[in-house]
């Protein structure tokens, strides 16, 4: 069976949408956090060193600001960009999210195979009250991850994913 | 054959003797060493101690270890200082892979793992290792397992024909086997005290003054090269020694090879979720291919940089052949790889390509370049010659690798194809997706160019069409799985609204 080639002229292209709902809108201050701990720690190192040892003190400030600038520019930009992309959805069969940020990612999987799902929180999550949900299904794609959802929605939404997955039968492969 | 009882059983003894002359033999080669190099007499007296140590540890492995095979259960009770239960539900057994190494083979035994097909954690985390049974038990252990394997008659699907060891030299292992013969010498004459780096290399150095360079250079190459090339030679008899790919009465897939260390593994055809043809630049210069089995439990990234793939359905081989097989595999009339009309990428993936291609080599000369006005100038040419050097090689394969991408729906297969330096046809069953991901970059927003990822647990677990234009790709996957993707799709005139909105 050959398949139809794409006719660009009669109906129109269909692209993906956006999923439905958003992130909380606290996540930016999560992972404005998350950027601000993973960037901080080589800075403060090398100006720290470069205060201590003074003969080496141009190339370590150098160095500093190498990483600083686009860390800087990270901490900025990175929390309000990936606000404005990460979107989640369930329907009756599926689940679709939208993540990341320079590099975004649609995903789409069929409730019919999905394994497990659960709830995953950092510490940084944590102290803003955010879960992550983590449906994992038979691939070794990797989970996907609904982040930054409030911590009591994100266990009824478990819940409610778990009741329906539980109901399909099969080994989900 | 009778179901056994429900008790626990040893492992075969002579594990114990094969562990011990394994380790004999590594300690002989040892005092061989030793006794070359004038070692101190202790030394030598401390020969025995090891093997003994060795064989010491093997026999209380030996005695800690039971398995049993109820019938729900395999189970298998290990451990000599850290004790383990594993059980695994017979239903959930997909592979069965049988495997003996020459010494194995002296003394009649055959290490039996028992894989699950889940991905979840490593591979090797799925299985369960019975190191190592008698021939007959491990072959009954296979056929018990596997169920119905042992009613009625097999048909031979595929079986070697030597013709195609010409395919050997064709293949990254002649590089890999010429270099590693080098590395091997010079350690051979290092262990043997012949001070390579002190005494052998500065006369090489002195010998070469002398000498006309060109003609020994090349001749050096050429002999490295062909003994590299006796080296693929070599291995691709070891390996594929009496290949036969059987189909079970069952459906099971059993492929079976080896000279020295023997191999056999079976595939249960409900595994199956496609094929995979690869091409090797070189092997697809040559007119061959490999054929692997898209299966769950098998083929992930690191099996297949290991020799041993146990997704292998053919040596490489002639592309008709390895059509054929992968036809015969999936039970189709025509092998769905060879049946696609694959549908071409559009010049937005070669201008990726070639955009690629240019800023890399305009970084690095760019980059030697600025070296070489601060340091010296030498790297300035370098750096030119470089930049240079990486757009034309860069160029070719740009050109073919977007050439070569494609995507298709065939009958029940959906069908990608991508990669130059090795191009790899995939059809996978579409009705084993299990999901979809499509991945851009914010910079192709505007023109659309994404990678649209089949998600399946067999296999590497993910099947990308490349640089395709995100209509294309969605009508494609659309196609491929109908009704899951629709309700998320959109016409693309009102994309931007749906955006805006909360």
């Amino acid at each position: 069976m050959a398949p139809t080639p794409p006719d660009r002229h009669s109906g129109e292209e269909l692209v993906l949408r956006p999923p439905r709902h958003r992130a909380e809108r606290r996540s930016i201050a999560w992972w404005t956090v998350q950027a601000v701990v993973t960037v901080l720690p080589p800075i403060l190192i090398l100006v720290l060193l470069a205060v201590l040892i003074p003969p080496a003190r141009p190339w370590l400030l150098l160095s500093a600001a190498i990483i600083g600038g686009p860390g800087l520019i990270y901490i900025a930009v990175m929390p309000i960009w990936r606000f404005r992309v990460h979107r989640w959805e369930t329907t009756g069969d599926a689940v679709f999210t939208r993540a990341g940020w320079v590099r975004q990612l649609w995903r789409v999987a069929p409730l019919s195979r999905i394994q497990t799902v659960d709830t995953v929180r950092g510490p940084i999550q944590q102290m803003f009250g955010l879960s992550t949900v983590v449906v994992t299904t038979a691939s070794a794609a990797g989970p996907v991850r609904i982040d930054g959802l409030d911590h009591e929605f994100a266990r009824g939404l478990v819940e409610e994913l778990t009741v329906i997955t539980q109901a399909a039968s099969g080994d989900a492969t | 054959m009778t179901e056994p009882g429900e008790d626990w059983r040893r492992l075969d003894p002579r594990v114990i003797g094969a562990t011990g002359t394994w380790c004999a033999l590594l300690i002989a080669t040892a005092a061989a060493i030793m006794w070359w190099r004038d070692a101190p007499w202790w030394l030598h007296l401390a020969v025995p101690f090891p093997i003994l140590a060795v064989a010491g540890y093997e026999a209380l492995r030996w005695i800690k270890t039971a398995y049993r095979l109820t019938p729900e259960l395999v189970e298998l009770r290990t451990g000599v200082l850290v004790r383990s239960h594993r059980s695994i539900p017979r239903p959930r057994v997909r592979s069965v892979d049988v495997s003996a190494n020459p010494i194995h083979r002296l003394f009649g035994i055959a290490v039996v793992k028992v894989g699950t097909g889940h991905h979840s954690g490593s591979p090797a985390g799925a299985a369960l290792t019975l190191d190592a049974l008698a021939v007959p038990d491990a072959d009954a252990m296979r056929r018990r397992l596997i169920r119905g394997a042992d009613a009625g008659e097999q048909d031979v699907v595929a079986r070697i024909d030597w013709r195609w060891l010409r395919f050997a030299p064709l293949s990254a292992w002649v590089l890999l086997l010429a270099g590693s013969a080098v590395g091997g010498t010079y350690e051979l004459l290092d262990i043997l005290g012949a001070d390579p780096d002190t005494v052998l290399i500065p006369q090489l150095f002195s010998w070469l003054g002398t000498v006309d360079l060109l003609p020994v250079l090349t001749l050096f190459a050429l002999a490295v090269l062909l003994v590299g090339i006796v080296g693929a030679l070599g291995l691709y008899v070891e390996m594929w020694w009496d290949f036969r790919l059987l189909r079970e009465p069952n459906g099971a897939l059993r492929a079976t090879r080896g000279l020295f260390v023997t191999r056999s593994v079976t595939l249960e055809e409900e595994r199956l979720r496609g094929v995979e043809i690869a091409e090797p630049l070189l092997l697809r210069w040559g007119g061959g291919a490999y054929t692997y089995a898209v299966a769950t439990g098998t083929g992930t990234v690191e099996e297949e940089n290991s020799i041993y793939n146990a997704s292998a359905l053919l040596p490489p081989a002639p592309l008709g052949e390895a059509h054929r097989v992968a036809a015969a595999v999936l039970r189709e009339e025509e092998d769905p790889t060879e049946a696609v009309r694959l549908i071409p990428h559009t010049r937005h993936a070669l201008t990726r390509r070639l955009r690629w291609t240019l800023v890399t080599g305009a970084a690095l000369a760019g980059l030697l370049i600025l070296l070489g006005v601060l340091l010296t100038p030498v790297l300035i040419t370098v750096g030119w010659i470089t930049g240079v050097a990486v757009c034309a090689a860069g160029i070719p394969f740009s050109f073919d690798a977007a050439r070569n991408l494609g995507h298709g729906v065939t009958g029940r297969y959906l069908v990608t194809r991508h990669g130059t330096l090795k191009r790899r046809t995939i059809a996978l069953r579409r009705d084993g997706v299990i999901g979809w991901t499509v991945t851009q970059w914010a910079w192709h927003r505007r023109s659309g160019l994404c990678k649209v990822t089949a998600t399946t647990a067999g296999g590497r677990g993910a099947y990308h069409v490349k640089d395709v234009l995100l209509p294309e790709g969605m009508r494609f996957a659309d196609e491929s799985v109908p009704g899951l993707l629709r309700q998320f799709l959109i016409p693309a005139s009102s994309q931007r609204e749906q955006e805006e909105a909360p």
